[in-house]
């Protein structure tokens, strides 16, 4: 367990720089997820951390130790492959064993701590098969348990629930936040999976080719996301873009390609300023009337409604514009249908004004 | 549908026979008591009772083996030696040191044979067991190259690292890690290379010193001055040997020898 501190980290593969300058602080005993797309760095931040490959610049720090210039075999962290890369020619045991047994701890010790993680991760009695003998997700624990067990400053995980099925992807989440709980580590998780950063972590940091864009705890990142990508990278955003005309306390009216639109939301943008606003689907409730009584709402017609089950999805055109509202589907039955003329209303502090430049 | 499988079998069964039925006939000759492999077919050991009194044979084949033997090791050695150094190197200069260890495949054996011949010459030294040693390694070598390189890119490179991170050293990594992966490989890439030494004869007739053969050379000048059904015996048993040999190859690799001959199954 320990404190794990990025400063300033940048790495570049030739002319190409992958980390431009990343800093985090990862909190003792927290799971942090790096969430984002392929290729945004996070397999390379990991393998920093791991020492697996040198820093351009900046710095690591473990436990306010900088560990740039420590080799990997002595830097005690814990890392499970996308691949597991489980050791083929070795039973279950001997891989598990393998990290103490390169710490010369006695046999006694080694067998106690052997058993006591593989109780852990649900594997007692599949000690002597080789990996090969195991499933996708008994595999997995293994690797698990081989990197658990020498107790690392920090484990580290790159996509090591992917490989798996769904179903089997959603139970190892639940097993894995258990098991990390149970030992208390920190861990820093890779994934370009949103639910699972959302629901597995303490804390989610979404990057974006090599830089991070925004640090927070799971709902605070998808309730109030900084700007255009993380709005919809993480979840889904209806975006409204435009110049500012008018506003007053609840009100801006915007300017946009599609019209004049009415935004209920109050905004630190002045007058004649271009913003860009964004609003989750789930937040905006469709009326047939417009139940907004400080101005009018935006309205528009239905284009489509796709039954998701749980929840309804329309798509509805607001003068072009189109914008995507979902609602539960509490009373078993569709609101509105094609063709209707809805009313889009929500409360104001849903609908948020994004950091990005907007051209006006 | 039905009709072209029937052909497609036909085919498969016509192949067969073009490729072995010259095998086969030497193989049951050589259990026939006739001196000029003549019918009717009447059983016997007889030909490999007289072959195992025919001490120039044995002689010759003892020769073989430990030819085949040292050629073997030495390939495993230098190959192991290779293909973990070019995974060091990058890009291009991979590339060509790879296309460089394969070479010897496309080159004539006689072609080589000669050139180490004419550099004998040149440097002006004797014939001797070392350079039929040198020119063996040469032809034996690509085979077992071959079979590690295999092996070599279907091993996960996490392994190392997986390795490292677990608190072993470079050495300590190479030495549980990767060498045991590697294992099979090397075994199977000898036993390769020791068949490829062991059937050769281009190389050993260049280089032989004198009052030296082996048992391909034996067996070609014993054609020379008449057949005996010994010759069959003898080449039975060096297919059995052979054989024996290949199947190892394939246990041992299993599935990584597909890989040698193509990708088809991924
Ligand atoms: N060894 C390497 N050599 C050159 N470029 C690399 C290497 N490893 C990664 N990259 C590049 O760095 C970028 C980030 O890669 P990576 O950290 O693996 O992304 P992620 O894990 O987020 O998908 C990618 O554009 C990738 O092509
Ligand atoms: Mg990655």
């Amino acid at each position: 367990m320990a404190t794990v501190r990025l400063e300033n980290l940048t790495k570049k593969y030739g002319e190409n720089t992958v980390l431009d300058g990343i800093s985090l602080e990862i909190p003792e005993g927290t799971l942090v997820s790096l969430l984002g797309p392929s290729g945004c760095g996070k397999t390379t931040t990991l393998r920093l951390i791991a020492g697996f490959e040198q820093a351009d610049g900046g710095d690591i720090y473990i436990d306010n130790q900088r560990v740039n210039d420590i080799k990997v075999h002595q830097r005690n962290i814990g890392m499970v492959f996308q691949s597991y890369a489980l050791f083929p020619h070795m039973t279950v045991w001997d891989n598990v064993a393998y990290g103490l047994k390169q710490r010369k701890l006695s046999k006694k010790e080694i067998d106690s701590r052997v058993k006591d993680v593989l109780k852990l991760v649900q594997l007692e009695g599949y000690e002597a098969r080789k990996p090969k003998q195991l499933s996708g997700g008994q595999q997995q624990r293994v690797a698990l348990a081989r990197a658990l067990v020498i107790q690392p400053k920090i484990l580290l995980l790159d996509e090591s629930l992917s490989a798996l099925d769904k179903k089997l992807r959603v139970e190892m989440q639940v097993e894995l936040r258990r098991i990390l709980d149970a030992s208390g580590i920190t861990a820093l998780f890779v994934t370009h999976d949103q639910e699972e950063a959302l629901t597995l972590s303490d804390y989610i940091v979404v990057m974006d080719r090599g830089t991070i864009v925004q640090v927070g705890k799971p709902y605070e990142v998808y309730e109030a996301p900084k700007n255009r990508f993380v709005a919809s990278f993480l979840g889904k955003s209806n975006f409204f873009e435009g110049v500012i005309k008018e506003k007053n306390d609840i009100v801006i009216i915007l300017e946009t390609s599609f019209g004049e639109m009415p935004l209920a939301t109050s905004s630190p943008r002045e007058v004649g300023e271009a913003a860009l606003y964004s609003i989750r689907p789930e937040k905006i409730k469709l009326e047939a009337t417009d139940k907004n009584s400080a101005a009018e709402s935006i309205s528009g017609v239905v284009k489509f409604v796709t039954y998701a089950g749980n929840i309804s999805s329309y798509t509805i055109d607001c003068n072009g514009l189109q914008v995507i509202a979902e609602s539960q589907n509490a009373v078993g039955e569709f609101q509105f249908k094609e063709g209707d003329l809805v009313f889009l209303c929500w409360e104001p502090q849903f609908c948020l004004l994004m950091e990005d430049e907007v051209k006006k | 549908m039905k009709k072209s499988g029937i052909i497609s079998k036909a085919f498969v069964i016509f192949a067969l026979i073009y490729l072995y039925t010259p095998i086969v006939v030497l193989m049951v000759m050589s259990f026939n008591s006739s001196r000029y492999n003549q019918m009717p077919f009447d059983f016997s050991f007889k030909w490999y009772q007289d072959l195992f009194q025919n001490n120039v044979l044995i002689q010759a084949a003892i020769n073989s083996i430990w030819i085949a033997a040292v050629t073997g090791v030495i390939c495993v050695i230098l190959a192991t030696l290779l293909v973990l150094g070019s995974q060091a190197l990058s890009g291009r200069l991979k590339n060509s040191v790879q296309t460089f260890m394969l070479m010897p495949l496309t080159i004539p054996w006689l072609i080589i044979g000669l050139s180490i011949l004419l550099m004998i010459r040149a440097l002006d030294f004797e014939k001797n067991l070392f350079f039929v040693l040198a020119g063996h390694t040469v032809i034996s070598l690509p085979y077992s190259v071959l079979v590690l390189q295999a092996r070599m890119q279907s091993m996960d490179p996490a392994l190392e690292e997986a390795s490292a991170s677990l608190g072993a050293n470079v050495m300590t990594t190479f030495r549980r890690i990767t060498l045991p992966v590697l294992a099979p490989a090397m075994v199977a890439g000898g036993f390769l290379s020791f068949m490829i030494s062991f059937d050769n004869f281009v190389l050993s007739y260049f280089l032989m010193p004198s009052g030296f053969s082996t048992l391909p050379i034996e067996i070609q000048s014993s054609i020379k001055f008449g057949f005996t059904p010994e010759i069959n015996a003898v080449s039975t048993i060096i297919i059995g040997i052979s054989l024996l040999c290949l199947a190892i190859v394939g246990l041992i690799m299993g599935s990584s020898i597909k890989s040698l001959f193509g990708k088809k199954e991924v």
